[in-house]
């Protein structure tokens, strides 16, 4: 679980680095659902 | 709009073309076939959107900052890399072309040329398009080069992946979802044509000339440029431009620089500009009369939106002392009752820029001025060593200073530091803004 304390505390690079991760996470998990949504 | 609903807004724009092939329905294939066609959909959703992020839009860079824009450009532009590299290699179904009743191309993958060919382009050329921005420092094209080639390459990449998705896909052989590739497509191209075409030739019936080029510090020059017409640069204290100098409107050779002015003292614009072995080695040759083209305003470094902090601490490295002393001269000229501190680090003494307009501003406005030089002459009696914790301590946190505004320009690793060191000492991130002075 992402600590959003943590985030509040972090640097803007860092704060890039976080937002980059959590598009990345959205985007696997859309990919995901598509690729097993009823695949054989 | 936070800066948070623009990441909504790409999530929604790149998760569109998955979601619309989702909703078409078709029968299911292996698993592994349809991760392929998947991550080739949100490969390509991710190359156009790209063209977004050039970070030339102003919408986009005076809310979340320029250096934000570029490296989530960056970082977005490697995980479409990985997403296309791995996309034909999921493919399990057999190669061939698929029998007359197939019309959803269920069954089998195409290789037919004309739809893999497009595909292999794209392909290659989205490994060669990043691999050549990842080594751009280390290869040492000339800038304008490298702007141009990867411009192009990104064209080539973009009409090359729609065609091979309009061509070979099974999802974009649907109508819809070929109208929304192609509008992509327009959209992206329209973003590059606006940023290399339409706003240059804008700029070009608003020119401005070289009124004087002087020293400002050891090889560190002070440009000064004055409107040719009644024309107006409408900025923010502390925000920076992307000039053309002596050369056509249309030149891919510009660089950023950031505003040194104050828009409170006229129209008149003057920028700090450090030698940095590249096109500025020549900024002091510059004749009066030269002239040039000014695309902004770019940059988040403002007051704006800051009125409820109790006082301005401003921390510069070199050269970052160009936005700050734009603010600092906004905050005098407007009579700004908040208290400022300026805490400005520099190697040696010669490299202090514009000391005269810092000690006015001590003088005629209050601000306190705290030198700080890392290899200080015999005799200095100023801060020595770097802007580090120990350092900020003293000047925020002992001086009751943890509820003002920092503003932070320099180079990436004082920013780090410095940055760090606040968040440390209990500064909230929201009074924290920064600013690279090196655009990458």
């Amino acid at each position: 679980m992402i600590d959003r304390g943590r985030i509040r505390r972090s640097t803007v690079m860092q704060r890039i680095g976080w937002a980059m991760a959590l598009v990345v996470a959205v985007l696997l998990i859309a990919l995901a659902g598509f690729a097993l949504r009823g695949g054989i | 709009m936070p800066a948070a609903a623009l990441i909504v807004i790409y999530l929604a724009l790149v998760l569109t073309p998955l979601g619309l092939a989702w909703a078409q329905g078709l029968p299911p294939r292996t698993v592994w076939d349809e991760l392929a066609s998947g991550l080739g959909l949100l490969a390509m959703a991710m190359i156009l959107v790209e063209f977004a992020q050039l970070g030339r839009f102003r919408a986009v860079t005076a809310r979340v900052g320029s250096d934000v824009v570029m490296r989530s450009h960056q970082l977005l532009a490697r995980v479409a890399l990985a997403f296309a590299l791995l996309h034909p290699f999921f493919y399990v179904s057999a190669l061939s072309d698929p029998p007359d009743w197939d019309v959803t191309r269920q069954t089998v993958v195409s290789y037919a040329w004309p739809a893999i060919w497009p595909g292999l382009v794209a392909w290659l050329g989205l490994g060669v398009v990043v691999t050549m921005a990842l080594a751009r420092d280390v290869a040492g094209y000339r800038y304008e080069i490298w702007r141009g080639l990867h411009g192009l390459g990104a064209v080539l990449v973009a009409c090359a992946g729609v065609l091979h998705a309009l061509r070979a896909g099974r999802y974009s052989g649907d109508d819809l979802l070929g109208w929304v590739w192609i509008a992509g497509l327009g959209l992206a191209l329209t973003a590059l044509a606006v940023v290399y075409g339409v706003a240059p030739a804008l700029r070009a019936r608003n020119p401005w000339r070289v009124r004087s080029v002087t020293p400002a510090a050891l090889r560190t020059w002070r440009l000064r440029l004055t409107p040719e017409g009644a024309h107006r640069l409408r900025y923010r204290a502390g925000q920076f431009a992307w000039l053309t100098i002596g050369r056509q409107p249309f030149s891919l050779n510009d660089n950023p620089f950031s505003i040194a002015s104050a828009p409170s003292q006229g129209p008149e614009l003057e920028f700090i500009i450090k030698e940095l072995g590249d096109a500025t080695n020549r900024i002091g040759q510059i004749a009066p009369g030269t002239r040039v083209y000014v695309e902004g305003p770019h940059g988040h470094l403002t007051l704006t939106g800051q009125d409820d902090a109790p006082g301005i601490a401003l921390i510069a490295g070199g050269v970052g002392i160009a936005p700050l002393l734009g603010i600092l001269r906004e905050m005098a000229a407007r009579g700004d009752p908040r208290p400022s501190l300026l805490i400005y680090g520099n190697r040696v003494p010669e490299q202090i820029a514009c000391g005269e307009a810092l000690q006015a501003l001590a003088q005629d406005h209050g601000t306190q001025v705290v030198h700080v030089l890392s290899e200080p002459p015999e005799g200095w009696t100023g801060e020595t060593g770097f802007v580090d914790a120990r350092m900020l301590q003293r000047h925020v946190a002992q001086a009751g200073r943890r509820d003002w505004l920092f503003v932070l320009c320099g180079p990436p690793p004082m920013l780090r530091a410095v940055e760090t060191a606040l968040l440390d000492l209990g500064v909230p991130a929201r009074r924290i803004l920064s600013e690279q002075f090196v655009y990458d």
